[in-house]
């Protein structure tokens, strides 16, 4: 059993905080994942990943990253979680002493191959296995421990109670999905991308079918009807922002946010809301108390709706998504700050999307509460005075009563 | 090149026999999507009745953490049987074996995973003898693997292919969402269809959850000149009427005699006539084609099929 807490001048506190982990398709966006309180933060590089539609780093953007993240104590982890095919088995030994070399913390693999070489190659960097493995039991994670893998990141099937089991005796680090989007099958088990759209899923080419309309047939007759729902297999995203307590008391190593394809504004939203979870209950766990403003603040990202996933049990239908995409709309990230001249409350700041004078901005921070204000003037870069702001990535200035800091951003708030 | 099949009936163990088939995989109460899922009593029947046989048990699911004791306990009971083999996927069955240094043949059978040698001589090395290679990689891949792989190699030969599994109840959440009439039991009567694709699926759900596998059934009859060299051939009887499980296993024994004394290019004509009086939907799967999986290469594929639609 980990010890994960000790009493410090008469209170209990949490001394084994869990790694927060986040996702980040381009360097801005891990900036922004590291300003907003990521430990570490996972990038996919462009050769041997998955997701290759997310703009994945060269060697000089991991380079830019690791550089960065050591600013602020964080690590990079790089994704090489393709699974290898007679094609891809070139260049991979040079590829990972590169990684080593620029001072990649973790590698993440789902080919046996890989974490062979990656071991035989007495590399300083960490080998972690992939969630593409669905490793549900101990008994898999005693066979990645004994092939010397350091860490293992859980299938999203494992329910509190079998996590709980684990935790207790894993003989390596464990990571474990808090948030983001769920495969309907088990990872690196599915082949409907490969068969539907000739895709391949292992190497990054999924093309999300399970998120199609499909007709049900039952003995060749059409069982859904023109008005009725279609077969579906899409999932709600999975959130566990209810329970982050109980999993930072088992001590789990790392909690995972899901989505290298995701938004600026999604990153720095759920990484900020569990940066602030995280840290309000390891400060007092016995007296946290839990609020609804966590789960309210992760919605105002949330694209689809949020579900608990496997972590009670078996999902129902109110995990899924069927006719109604029971899509959010989310709000709309419009700026982000680049400073802020305290004399004059003039915030200078990079238009994101369109806004204009009477709207009302909620800023965010990972420095502060949230504040909000109506714009009531607003000045191009050459201080005249605009009343929309419709060009993207223009700098303006917008007044603000209250204090913001440089990289606080501004949504707009839906009436 | 030996044929092996997945026992849909024990009742028919005499007719596989009698066409010389004599290695069967074996559905048993840990086994995924199986034609049918035999008692350990009918395993240890089996295995005494057909002594000269040789038999694998499938317990090729992927288990959750509360399973693993009593699956530890199931193959302690399978290590008392006249048993050759494991199929698995979940390496929590090869360590458990390994620990307990049972001498199964660990044929590792992942459904998608096995696309490269050099990821199979790495698992040899941790205890895996033998494996299935994934079905979805084209046949001069599998060949070049073949050649560069040290432990025997078992092919896809004929059937259903493996597409998704889900722990989930896929089609009980839908019927309860939809309130649609439909039967949930039974593995061959559902079939489902994408609103954007001719490609039909076939779908059932299971105490394990929901299995997703092609209507078409993947054939290699013809192919026997090209395939001869691995070690097993397999036939998936899953889905299978049993008259289609008994022609199909039939003609694939009869071919193999025939490429054995040398006829096989004047017979196979015959073969895949009978194959195709069978009426059976047949596909060549992914051993003739490549998926797309670089940027560069799907945009132009999406622009191709685009193009096509215009």
């Amino acid at each position: 059993m980990r010890n994960v807490s000790q009493i410090i001048n008469g209170k209990r506190k949490i001394i084994k905080k869990p790694e927060l982990l986040a996702p980040a398709g381009n360097l801005e966006k891990l900036k922004v994942a590291i300003m907003y309180g990521a430990d570490a933060v996972f990038v996919g590089g462009k050769e041997f990943s998955l997701r290759s539609q997310a703009s994945n780093f060269t060697l000089d953007d991991i380079k830019e990253a690791v550089i960065f993240a050591k600013q602020y104590h964080a690590h990079i982890h790089v994704t090489c979680n393709i699974i290898l095919h007679q094609d891809n088995l070139e260049g991979i030994k040079e590829y990972l002493q590169c990684l080593d070399d620029i001072g990649v913390t973790a590698i993440i693999v789902a080919d046996p191959y890989i974490m062979k070489i990656a071991k035989e190659m007495n590399l300083h960097l960490e080998v972690h296995v992939s969630t593409q493995l669905s490793t549900l039991n101990l008994k898999a994670i005693e066979f990645y421990k004994e092939m010397g893998m350091d860490r293992v990141v859980l299938g999203r099937e494992v329910t509190y109670e079998d996590l709980k089991t684990i935790m207790h005796y894993a003989p390596v680090d464990v990571e474990y999905f808090i948030h983001g989007a769920m495969c309907i099958h088990y990872s690196g088990r599915c082949m409907l991308s490969n068969y539907l759209s000739r895709r391949d899923a292992n190497r990054g080419g999924c093309s999300q079918s399970c998120r199609w309309y499909y007709d049900l047939y039952e003995n060749d007759m059409l069982v859904n009807r023109e008005d009725d729902m279609p077969f579906s297999m899409s999932s709600k995203d999975m959130s566990l922002i209810d329970h982050i307590g109980e999993l930072i008391e088992l001590g789990v190593d790392s909690f995972k946010i899901e989505g290298r394809m995701k938004s600026l504004h999604y990153i720095a939203t759920v990484v900020s809301t569990y940066r602030k979870l995280i840290d309000a209950y390891c400060d007092d766990p016995d007296y946290f108390q839990p609020d609804e403003s966590y789960r309210d603040e992760l919605l105002k990202a949330a694209n689809r709706a949020l579900c608990h996933g496997f972590f009670y049990d078996h999902p129902t239908k109110d995990e899924q998504l069927f006719f109604l995409r029971d899509e959010h709309p989310t709000q709309e990230f419009v700026m982000r700050i680049l400073d802020y001249d305290t004399q004059n409350h003039l915030a200078k700041i990079e238009q994101r999307n369109y806004f204009k004078v009477g709207d009302k901005i909620e800023i965010f921070s990972p420095h502060h509460p949230n504040l909000f204000f109506t714009v009531k003037k607003l000045y191009n870069e050459d201080r005249e005075i605009i009343e929309v702001a419709n060009h993207p990535m223009e700098v303006l200035y917008v007044q603000i009563d209250e204090e913001v800091l440089p990289n606080d951003m501004g949504r707009k708030v839906i009436r | 090149m030996k044929i092996v099949l997945s026992l849909n009936q024990k009742e028919r163990m005499y007719d596989y026999i009698d066409m010389g088939i004599d290695t069967f995989v074996l559905g048993g109460q840990y086994s995924f999507h199986a034609p049918y899922c035999f008692s350990y009593a009918e395993i240890e029947l089996l295995t005494n009745q057909y002594a000269d046989c040789y038999f694998y048990v499938a317990v090729n699911a992927l288990y959750d953490q509360y399973v693993i004791a009593d699956l530890e306990k199931y193959i302690d009971q399978l290590s008392k049987l006249n048993i050759k083999g494991i199929l698995f996927q979940d390496f929590g069955v090869l360590q458990i074996v390994k620990e307990k240094h049972y001498h199964f043949d660990m044929m590792y059978d992942p459904e998608t995973l096995n696309t490269n040698a050099n990821t199979l001589n790495v698992l040899k090395e941790e205890g895996v003898t033998s494996a299935f290679l994934s079905k979805v990689i084209p046949l001069e891949e599998q060949l070049m693997i073949l050649k560069e792989v040290h432990m025997p190699l078992m092919l896809h030969g004929h059937g259903v292919e493996y597409i998704a599994a889900s722990k989930r109840t896929l089609l009980s959440n839908y019927k309860e969402a939809s309130l649609l009439e439909f039967d949930l039991y039974g593995q061959t009567h559902l079939k489902l269809k994408a609103k954007n694709s001719d490609y039909l699926l076939r779908i059932f759900e299971d105490e394990k959850g929901t299995h997703i596998f092609s209507d078409t059934r993947l054939y290699t009859l013809d192919l026997f000149n090209q395939i001869q060299e691995f070690d097993y051939l397999y036939i998936e009887t899953l889905m299978m009427s049993e008259g289609e499980a008994i022609e199909v296993a039939s003609l694939y024994s009869d071919a193999l005699k025939s490429f054995k004394n040398g006829t096989y290019n004047k017979d196979v004509k015959e073969y895949m006539n009978l194959l195709y009086r069978l009426k059976t939907p047949l596909d060549r799967g992914f051993l003739f084609d490549q998926t797309v999986y670089k940027l560069e290469d799907m945009r132009k594929m999406d622009n191709e099929k685009r193009e096509s639609n215009h």
